[in-house]
């Protein structure tokens, strides 16, 4: 029963903890987010020890600022948001941004309703991490995210429509990579006799 | 329409989960709480200081009086970093900003902690004759606010004279700088350096100097330390994360899954 009321314990009351600096309220407020924060971070470098790095310093920064949550938004997004300005800074210190690719674009659409019933979350997220880190950062924005293009122009100090063929090229590059997925999976399944 | 393909991957990894490493829950903890500590005790070492500040007040005013050797100075700036163990690590973090604000107006680093204003430096700032704090040597800000309102002087003979002439009192008033000149019966000089502020190592007597290089030294020195300690641990815990936890390995994990799975079903069908 104990533990059953602390896990209701109303994210007012737990912000109000973490603004007074209580180890506890801390503690559960890590252990509620910690996991999705990681994962966040994980999708914008390809790198899972720097996006545990990357996660450590948006916590510190959260129970830093935690005062200035006004309790407008969620307090989810707030985090989120603190979170990806901190991979943003790395990725800004690691300068590899916007390396234009040239890729064709592909004319044929994959077959999602295949694709969403067979592929894992972990080869989605492989296919992310090879994408070239310009599209990788704008389609994580854009498309996970939920950012438009003038806030991501914002965000990465680039113009709209930058932005906008940023988020173009990861898509054509992702369809080849659903496309080519989805033929290599297609023939396993054959060759395996269904 | 929202795009298929932003909307596969939003779906698939929009709430993506990863389980931390359980070192990393040990350097939030640690990092927050130097930070947070430091925050939420600034107006109660911003209160020591003054009351250390005053303290110290005192005890170089009965030692200028005295014309005491070194020996209670250097007790005086000892005792500095007694105020620690009152404050905890932050007090040690507002020292630190303090030594590494030197160049700037050494002073101001108190103001800027909290409301404080001790008014020794309020009143100097205030005289015909500029105290130079840019003058101030290695010190931390407590104290060269101190010997800024009490050492305006520069050659020992008026030292001397002038220790004499102080009382606990002037010591305390915005108008110590006055009453010194006046006892040591010169005109207050337009001149800048006749206000120019001494560094730490002030000048009782001939060929006397205190020694403050120690408690310097050990601030920084611990900060230093902290430092590298701090470090060395998020290395070790690098090394330790690479060789247990890979993300190819996680990735194993998932595929392996997956295969068992398909084979599963691929059975399942064969027998039908």
């Amino acid at each position: 029963m104990k533990l059953h009321i602390q896990r209701s314990l109303n994210e007012k009351e737990l912000i109000q903890g973490c603004r007074q600096g209580q180890e506890k309220a801390r503690r559960r407020l890590y252990e509620l987010y910690a996991g999705r924060m990681l994962g966040l971070c994980r999708r914008y470098v390809g790198d899972r020890d720097t996006a545990e790095d990357i996660m450590i310093q948006g916590f510190m920064r959260v129970f830093e600022r935690i005062a200035q949550y006004s309790g407008e938004g969620s307090f989810e997004g707030w985090m989120k948001r603190i979170m990806i300005n901190e991979a943003l800074g790395y990725l800004r210190k690691a300068k590899t941004m916007y390396l234009e690719v040239d890729i064709e674009k592909a004319e044929q659409e994959p077959d999602f309703g295949f694709l969403e019933s067979h592929l894992e979350a972990a080869e989605l997220l492989a296919m992310i991490d090879r994408m070239p880190p310009g599209y990788k950062t704008v389609f994580n924005l854009y498309a996970i995210e939920g950012y438009n293009h003038r806030e991501i122009g914002t965000l990465l100090g680039i113009s709209e429509n930058t932005s906008k063929s940023q988020l173009s090229r990861a898509r054509m590059y992702l369809q080849q990579q659903l496309l080519e997925l989805e033929r290599v999976e297609k023939t396993n399944m054959q060759q395996n006799g269904k | 329409m929202e795009n298929k393909i932003d909307r596969l991957f939003r779906e698939k990894l929009g709430g993506l989960e990863m389980p931390p490493a359980p070192r990393s829950w040990e350097a939030i903890s640690r990092g927050a709480s130097e930070r947070k500590t430091a925050v939420y005790w600034t107006r109660w070492a911003a209160a020591a200081a003054l009351l250390l500040t005053l303290g110290l007040g005192y005890v170089f005013e009965r030692s200028l009086r005295r014309n005491e050797p070194d020996s209670r100075l250097s007790e005086a700036v000892e005792s500095a970093p007694a105020q620690e163990g009152q404050g905890g690590p932050a007090v040690t973090g507002k020292l630190q900003n303090n030594l590494a604000e030197q160049e700037k107006n050494a002073a101001a680093v108190v103001p800027g902690q909290g409301e404080v204003q001790p008014r020794p430096r309020q009143a100097t700032a205030e005289k015909p004759g500029e105290v130079k704090p840019g003058k101030l040597g290695d010190e931390s800000g407590v104290q060269s606010l101190l010997l800024t309102a009490l050492i305006p002087v520069e050659d020992e003979a008026s030292l001397a004279v002038t220790g004499t002439a102080m009382t606990e009192e002037q010591v305390q008033q915005p108008e110590a700088d006055a009453v010194l000149l006046a006892d040591n019966g010169t005109q207050p000089q337009a001149d800048e350096t006749a206000f120019e502020a001494l560094p730490i190592r002030i000048v009782y007597k001939k060929g006397r100097e205190p020694e403050p290089e120690p408690y310097d030294k050990g601030l920084t020195q611990r900060g230093m330390e902290k430092l590298t300690a701090l470090t060395d641990e998020l290395k070790l815990s690098e090394e330790a994360r690479e060789k247990l936890r890979n993300t190819k390995e996680d990735l194993l994990a998932f595929n392996i899954r997956n295969l068992i799975n398909r084979k599963n079903n691929e059975n399942n069908e064969l027998e039908e």
